[in-house]
């Protein structure tokens, strides 16, 4: 018998606002305690009226341990007060924070760079054991050394042989010649050879001398640049889009451009964030591409390296209603914790932040099951998470929001400048998908006050094994979310790979990099609840940052965990059996647990 | 009878421009929303749809409303969904309102109740104001968001015939050519894709162009280049309506009286399309696109005479011998025969076959 239609529409309709899964209603926050730990940077990212959009992208942030001393310690991209100012110089260093151990910082030098600094990747470049670091920026394209005592040391220039694409500050320059922006970066394992590969995400053409103001083209054809009928800053649309790089990675932090290579086929189109992961589960590391305002592109890995696009078949090139959406941030994350990693990608006010499901054969869009259209669409949000913030065993979602136009403040645009960052609890179980959006609990959180977040780094500040997020605020100062949620089980595992030095003579034809990139973690709690939960090492995520890179588990009321099993980039299976909550798990490949401490 | 009918006539012929200027107001009031100018459809439009304001009960106006405040107001939704909650609406633009109301709950996710609003049953074939193409379109996205693509699709095949240049069409393609993916059809997924990028291509051309219309009125390339995008969608009306607005700046654009004469003959106006073709040679006498359309159309008209003179102009003038006047030669010795002049024929197709041309002398009807 037919069901009546009024009873399948209330069934949808209660389907879409009650019953289980409701998201977990644990309280908590993510409390903004930059200042009292000592973490007071100021960015600095051109000037108020942004008129020209270099100056309204805005900083990222990484975190990585210096020192070897367990803890992890933030860098901070920066800018200067414009574009002049950049290319007469000095231009401005890396800034660095250092953790005591207790999650209480003070600055320290930097490398002693000069430039207007966007994007940072963290990776083990040379092998050694420790986290080093690639610096992008305007004009620039750096890699850095972790020494034995902690200090970066500037290693290598990636455009030293490419003088137009330079910007040395300081020094003479012609017009007509705009240099690399690189925005966001990536390493990755790509060819599994043991020794990290850089993607480069690329934006767009800027002449430094000459940029263009309130309109592109000239005369009866010229454009202006407009938003709702504001004059604002020229771009991304009508500026040419710079192509993407790739370099393969020699080893001791060394590279070797193989674009053409790895690339071929590539269409320029304002890159602006990556993510790699495995795609099809073959134990390579494909990649994601965020690009602004055009189709985002779905890089599937041959194994050696070579990149195919397949953003289109798989369903992620475009929005669901077929439209080139700015693509600002991208996370993985398997959120309806049924093995296959799915992704949250944030974009431009009146675009939802969007997120996919992984299946077999692609992704389906479920934004909006979710109903993230109508929540997320005022927001402009860049760097995203998908974590679990609560430890109650089902991802959040986070985004970093704020508007690239001032002009946002003016009257009738339906948005803001400033933004609250969101974060909102996610449930899906079966068809089911539910969202409910984390209230601040007081003023301090960083959920509250509204503020221009661009990049955002996560990692476990204080060692309770909670991650902690780190936010880049433009022309601002920075923010430390302290993780202050819950009380489930949570578990940290850092994984391994063997140094460089172990390498020389094993013989094997797929290797893992020392830092682990893109070995794949799962872990089934004890208890009832014996859904597995999915998690990789990598640390490029959001926009122009990189997260710690160890890994942060969410047990719920489980004690402990009855199976963690690791999926080497070697192809190496280790099973790990049992084990307690509140710990944190040092795992190194073909040797098993390597250090077992408690959590704070 | 016909005394009874000659006041509703000439009121009917009063109130005809009347609507075609309210139409070609809602016409604008759309197109500024799609070129992101939300703020001065509210400052036109606002005063005009207030209740007791002319267009207070009208639903187009206020879906048109409603649409720019949800694009500048907080929060969107509900700013825009009150402007919609007006009961004394004209029943015959009811559908619009509806149609709007319908819109707003698909882009915040109230799948659910845009889909019972819009269908009279799930499992309906035909949506509610099936005549209104968004009618369609708007039950396929529902659908398609709600995760049931194979429900959505047959909607948005049937919104594509129905509204085959619209915006929308381009978001109506990609979805179909993903479920075409989905079920393993790559050839339709590849045709919808095709014809997709087409079409937005030809949206992103039109927006640019119409921006520099708006910033440049006065300007003779931006009005060209968008007659022309109208020209190329087969809208021979809005080119025609853009030509005069130039034609009127700048009597002196040969290249706008071409493009005038071309929607003429589109339209099968041919005495107007020589008149503008004649215009266009007036003021660039060389205009070889001008000459040739002229020099076609009196030879269909028959008068040949006058299609001799412009088809002599054309080949022996100083690009007769490039290839693009083959077919100018041809028709000049063809004219030459139907005026009876074999020898000069003779002489023109020799030179016609001499450049390369295959084609024979005396027409082929096909």
């Amino acid at each position: 018998m037919p069901v009546p239609y009024p009873l399948v529409l209330l069934a949808l309709a209660l389907a879409a606002c009650s019953g289980p899964p409701a998201p977990s209603p644990t309280q908590g926050d993510l409390r903004d305690e930059a200042i009292e730990r000592g973490v007071v940077h100021h960015n600095r990212s051109g000037k108020a009226d942004k008129t020209t959009i270099l100056e309204a992208n805005g900083p990222g942030v990484a975190l990585l341990d210096l020192g070897r001393d367990g803890d992890l310690d933030v860098v901070f991209s920066d800018g200067v007060g414009s574009l002049a100012e950049l290319v007469a110089g000095p231009g401005a260093d890396l800034i660095v924070y250092e953790n005591d151990g207790a999650g209480r910082f003070r600055r320290v030098a930097g490398p002693g760079l000069c430039g207007w600094w966007t994007g940072l990747a963290v990776g083990d470049l040379d092998g050694d054991g420790d986290a080093d670091l690639v610096a992008g920026g305007f004009g620039a394209l750096r890699v850095l050394l972790q020494d034995s005592d902690g200090t970066l040391v500037p290693h290598g220039d990636l455009l030293a042989g490419e003088p137009n694409l330079r910007i040395v500050p300081g020094a003479p320059r012609a017009p007509l010649a705009p240099p690399l922006w690189v925005t966001s970066l990536a390493l990755l394992d790509a060819d599994r050879d043991g020794a990290l590969d850089l993607y480069v995400g690329c934006y767009l053409e800027l002449d430094p001398l000459r940029p263009p103001l309130r309109e592109l083209g000239e005369g009866a054809l010229a454009v202006p640049c407009s938003w709702k009928g504001y004059d604002v800053f020229c771009g991304p649309h009508g500026m040419p889009p710079q192509p993407d790089r790739f370099y393969r990675g020699l080893g001791g932090g060394n590279f070797r451009d193989e674009s053409a290579r790895a690339l071929g086929g590539h269409v320029a189109s304002y890159t602006l964030a990556l993510a790699p992961f495995d795609l099809e589960g073959d134990g390579d590391l494909d990649l994601y591409v965020a690009n602004d305002s055009v189709a985002n592109l779905l890089l599937q890995n041959d194994g050696q390296g070579v990149f195919t696009d397949v953003a289109y078949s798989a369903g992620v090139a475009l929005s669901m209603d077929g439209r080139g959406e700015a693509g600002m941030g991208v996370a993985f994350g398997d959120i309806d914790r049924d093995g296959d990693l799915d992704f949250a990608l944030t974009n431009f006010s009146g675009e939802p932040t969007a997120v996919y499901f992984g299946h077999a054969r692609g992704f389906s869009n479920e934004t909006f099951r979710f109903g993230l259209q109508r929540e997320s669409a005022p927001l402009l949000s860049w760097s995203v998470h998908l974590e679990d913030f609560d430890a109650d065993g089902e991802l959040e979602l986070f985004t970093a929001n704020g508007h690239v136009y001032p002009q946002a403040d003016l009257v009738d645009t339906g948005t803001r400048y400033l933004q609250p960052d969101t974060l909102w609890r996610l449930s899906a179980r079966g068809d089911e998908r539910r969202l409910a959006r984390v209230q601040p609990t007081d003023a301090r959180s960083v959920l509250a006050s509204p503020s221009g977040s661009r990049g955002s780094a996560l990692g476990d500040l204080d060692g309770d094994g909670a991650p902690d997020l780190v936010i880049a605020r433009i022309d601002a100062p920075a923010a430390l979310g302290m993780n202050r949620f819950g009380s489930g089980h949570r578990l940290v595992v850092r994984c391994e790979g063997p140094r460089a030095s172990e390498r020389l003579a094993d013989g094997a034809t797929a290797r893992t990099s020392a830092d682990a990139t893109g070995a794949r973690v799962e872990l089934v709690p004890e208890g009832a609840d014996a859904r597995v939960l999915l998690r990789t090492v990598a640390t490029t995520v959001g926009f122009q940052s990189a997260s710690a890179s160890e890994l942060y588990f969410g047990l719920g009321p489980a004690r402990g965990y009855a199976r963690l099993t690791i999926r080497w980039p070697s192809g190496r299976v280790e099973e790990l059996g049992a084990g307690e909550a509140g710990r944190r798990l040092t795992v190194r490949e073909g040797r098993g647990i390597v250090r077992d401490e408690p959590l704070r | 009878m016909k005394l009874a009918l000659a006041p509703l006539l000439a009121l009917l012929a009063a109130l005809a421009p009347q609507d075609a200027e309210l139409a070609a107001r809602k016409q604008r009031w759309s197109e500024l929303l799609a070129l992101d100018l939300p703020r001065a459809v509210l400052a036109e439009l606002e005063p005009q749809v207030l209740p007791g304001a002319p267009l207070g009960r009208d639903g187009a106006a206020l879906a048109l409303w409603s649409r720019a405040v949800f694009a500048t107001h907080e929060p969107a939704f509900e700013s825009a969904w009150s402007r919609l909650e007006r009961r004394d609406v004209d029943p015959a633009t009811r559908a619009d309102l509806e149609l709007e109301r319908a819109r707003l709950l698909v882009e915040s996710d109230q799948l659910a109740r845009a889909l019972g609003a819009l269908l009279d049953e799930p499992r309906a074939p035909v949506p509610r104001f099936a005549d209104r193409p968004a009618s369609w379109l708007l039950v396929g996205r529902a659908w398609f968001r709600s995760g049931e693509p194979e429900r959505g699709a047959p909607f948005l095949s049937k919104f594509v015939e129905l509204a085959p240049r619209d915006r929308e069409t381009c978001s109506a393609l990609h979805l179909l050519a993903q479920a075409a993916l989905a079920r393993g059809d790559g050839a339709t997924a590849q045709a919808c894709v095709r014809r997709a990028e087409e079409l937005s291509r030809w949206h992103a051309l039109w927006n640019v162009r119409a921006r520099q219309v708006l910033e440049k009125p006065d300007e003779r390339l931006p009005r060209l280049g968008l007659a022309q995008l109208w020209l190329q969608a087969g809208d021979t009306r809005r080119a025609r309506t853009e030509l005069r607005a130039l034609l009127e700046r700048h009597l002196d654009c040969a290249p706008g009286w071409f493009l005038l004469g071309e929607a003429q003959r589109f339209e099968r106006d041919l005495e107007g399309a020589l008149a503008s073709y004649s215009k266009a040679l007036e003021w660039e006498p060389t205009h070889l696109l001008a000459l040739n359309n002229r020099a076609t159309i009196h030879r269909l008209e028959g008068r040949l005479a006058e299609a001799r003179a412009d088809f002599e102009r054309l080949v022996d003038g100083p690009r007769g011998c490039e290839a693009a006047a083959l077919p100018a030669l041809l028709a000049l010795a063809r004219t030459l025969a139907d005026l009876g002049d074999e020898s000069a024929a003779a002489q023109r197709y020799a030179r016609y076959r001499e450049l390369g041309g295959r084609e024979p002398l005396v027409e082929v009807r096909r």
